[in-house]
């Protein structure tokens, strides 16, 4: 396994992160444990988890898989999405976050937690608020460093400016959506941490599993995610997607791949993406994505299986006008 | 012509605004002048002009850059209070080290450049005309606001940066009491809508002014170039600008091209009215550039100012670009 150095933080985290979504739903907790020991014999360090994860049912899982080696995690957590009925029991409010981190903790079994995600973007609450009761989550010791997911990038860099100007601990790490598909995160996130020196762990490598080569063009899913859940069937049901998705699956095994070990590896291979974060149901699907690990993943190689996909439009596009020259060449 | 807030500032422009990029290098100084005179007598109050704009563009000798700007400066003599005068910084002037980016350095130079060839002591927005690598923001933002201090330049602006480059700068400015950029000027039209992702909401967001170029897709939404045909004479087409060329190789384009016509038809307005009334239809954009090389090109779009999309042909709009497989 390799390990890569998180943002500026110093902290080296395994090249795959394991995901904790599955924990204590469609796995049971001898199933989850059965993973998360396979994770550990292939040297992955770094877990993510989420407060509303199964109903807290993952962090319990995972704090009590983890148990034993503690000091050896890195581990992750989330707050923003709503955990109960009560009007006050979601969003980033100093009320909410200190409330979350407290019943994360408890449910985790530790007294901290690595790295602490924003989960959503909450426009409810002024920044400020949030990123001042993140700074004294991290003064308290029971989180390490702020972090953010499904932001905009300028979202993240307006909060980099606040975390600046008043002297708080900034976000050292981003969690966006991006995979041979979904490459939106190329136009503003990826270059925003890469200039920042922030660490980047993707979810959804496999864009809920379109990218493992089990679902195919012109048929309807019958399992998995894509055929039991509305959210993934709005997000990856487009034609584009499966023409893209039988099209990489066909590339991969033209070149003695499984579709999933590749496209895993084609994410990490991402100069900006310090670990992508893998997730499975059980240990047999865990393994392609494991086995990620095992390749490195050269710039040309990493182009051939880009050009697969379109690639999003650059942020900016006035090229004739504004030559890229710099330094002193005419 | 209908005039709006540019951004949080208390400075109104109009809706449409003159790009001068064609002064100098296309047209000469006297078809210059007549397309100036129409659009002011038109309205148009924002004149958006580049230190770089020039035969120099397509020539590939930075030191013929400039010309947009001279003529630019001999038209305004006695009318340089009726219009709002933008110009930018930061393209190759020159060949030497120096001679392009956003130093304090060249900043310092390019702005006197720039107010004597437009014989004014003032330019009302200066803008970075792209992102610079090489030199800090701080660098860059402390001489834009000594500029504005010391009088040569009412705001600044940027263009070409993606939202979080905006979003950094700015916290540098609220964080050393700097001005900040209240303008970004972007490529925006009905097949270029990858702002509607990352930068419009951002602008929303923080009060941006965004004054959009390519409004018409550099002239493909005007119908007047057909897919596999040869571009009519006397068009930019037909001078081989690059970027048009670009645009016109993809066959994505030519399909919303097709697939607006009868909308536009429907309304009696031309393709290019249509196209133009459809981004003055969003509300976050404050002023759309038109790259007028001609008297007509402005008399045919004026009227777009008065014309609104519903929100059943907006829909229709989304549905054709989408199905063209436009990133939206």
């Amino acid at each position: 396994m390799e390990y890569r150095t998180l943002g500026k933080t110093g902290i080296q985290v395994s090249s795959l992160c394991f995901g904790t979504m599955s924990f204590g739903g469609v796995a049971d907790e001898e199933t989850s444990r059965a993973m998360f020991n396979r994770c550990r014999e292939k040297g992955i360090n770094f877990f993510d988890t989420a407060n509303i994860y199964n109903g807290g049912r993952a962090e319990e899982i995972l704090g009590r898989c983890l148990a034993g080696c503690r000091d050896e995690i890195v581990l992750t957590s989330k707050v923003c999405m709503p955990t109960g009925a009560d009007v006050n029991a979601r969003g980033l409010s100093r009320r909410h976050i200190m409330l979350s981190v407290e019943q994360s903790l408890k449910r985790l079994g530790t007294d901290r937690i690595e790295l602490y995600f924003v989960h959503h973007f909450d426009s409810k609450t002024a920044m400020e608020e949030t990123l001042l009761a993140l700074d004294d989550l991290q003064r308290q010791g029971k989180i390490l460093y702020p972090a953010v997911s499904n932001w905009a990038a300028w979202q993240i860099a307006k909060a980099l400016g606040i975390s600046d100007k008043r002297g708080l601990a900034r976000f050292e790490c981003i969690q966006p959506m991006y995979n041979l598909v979904k490459r939106q995160a190329e136009v503003e996130i990826l270059p925003l941490a890469e200039a920042e020196n922030i660490g980047v762990i993707p979810y959804s490598p496999l864009g809920g599993g379109l990218l493992t080569g089990k679902y195919r063009a012109g048929q309807e899913p019958t399992r998995g995610r894509l055929a039991e859940q509305k959210m993934y069937r709005e997000r990856y049901g487009d034609a584009y997607y499966f023409e893209v998705a039988d099209r990489f699956a066909g590339y991969a095994r033209e070149h003695g791949h499984e579709p999933a070990t590749l496209a895993v590896a084609w994410v990490m291979s991402h100069p900006a993406v310090t670990a992508p974060i893998i997730g499975a149901r059980n240990p047999e699907q865990l393994e392609p994505s494991l086995a990620a690990a095992e390749i490195r993943m050269t710039p040309e190689w990493r182009s051939e299986i880009s050009a697969l996909s379109a690639a999003p439009p650059p942020a900016t596009d006035r090229s004739e006008e504004t030559p890229r020259s710099t330094g002193g060449r005419a | 012509m209908n005039h709006r807030k540019l951004g949080r500032t208390g400075l109104y422009v109009s809706e449409i605004s003159l790009g001068c990029m064609a002064f100098g290098r296309w047209i000469g100084e006297s078809e210059s002048f007549r397309v100036l005179d129409t659009a002011l007598e038109a309205g148009i109050t924002l004149l958006d002009t580049a230190d770089v704009y020039g035969r120099g563009m397509d020539l590939g000798d930075p030191s013929l850059s400039g010309e947009s700007e001279t003529i630019l400066g001999k038209w305004l003599k006695g009318k340089r209070q009726q219009v709002i005068l933008a110009t930018k910084v930061h393209g190759r002037v020159g060949t030497g080290p120096n001679d392009r980016g956003q130093s304090r350095y060249h900043i310092m130079r390019a702005v006197e450049d720039s107010l004597r060839r437009l014989q004014t002591d003032y330019i009302d927005l200066y803008q970075v005309h792209g992102f610079d690598e090489s030199t800090p923001l701080e660098e860059s933002l402390e001489a834009l606001s000594d500029l504005v201090r010391q009088g040569k330049v009412r705001y600044i602006g940027c263009s070409n940066y993606s939202a979080w480059q905006i979003a950094k700068a700015h916290g540098i400015s609220a964080l050393r009491h700097l001005h900040r950029y209240e303008s970004v000027q972007p490529q925006y039209s009905l097949i270029a809508r990858d702002i509607e992702k990352e930068l419009l909401p951002f602008c929303r967001s923080e009060q941006v002014g965004v004054i959009v170029y390519s409004p018409l897709g550099r002239g493909l939404l005007t119908g007047k170039y057909r897919a596999g045909e040869q571009p009519p004479e006397g068009t930019r087409g037909a001078a081989g600008e690059k970027r048009l060329q670009q645009l016109m190789a993809q066959e994505r384009n030519f399909a919303i091209v097709e697939g607006l016509k009868p909308l536009a038809e429907n309304r009696g307005w031309t393709l290019a009215q249509f196209a133009l009334a459809w981004v003055l239809s969003r509300p976050v954009v404050t002023s759309a550039i038109l790259g007028a090389s001609r008297p007509e090109h402005i008399l045919d779009a004026v009227p777009a100012t008065e014309y609104r999309l519903t929100k059943d042909e907006l829909g229709a709009v989304d549905e054709i670009c989408g199905a063209a497989g436009a990133n939206i």
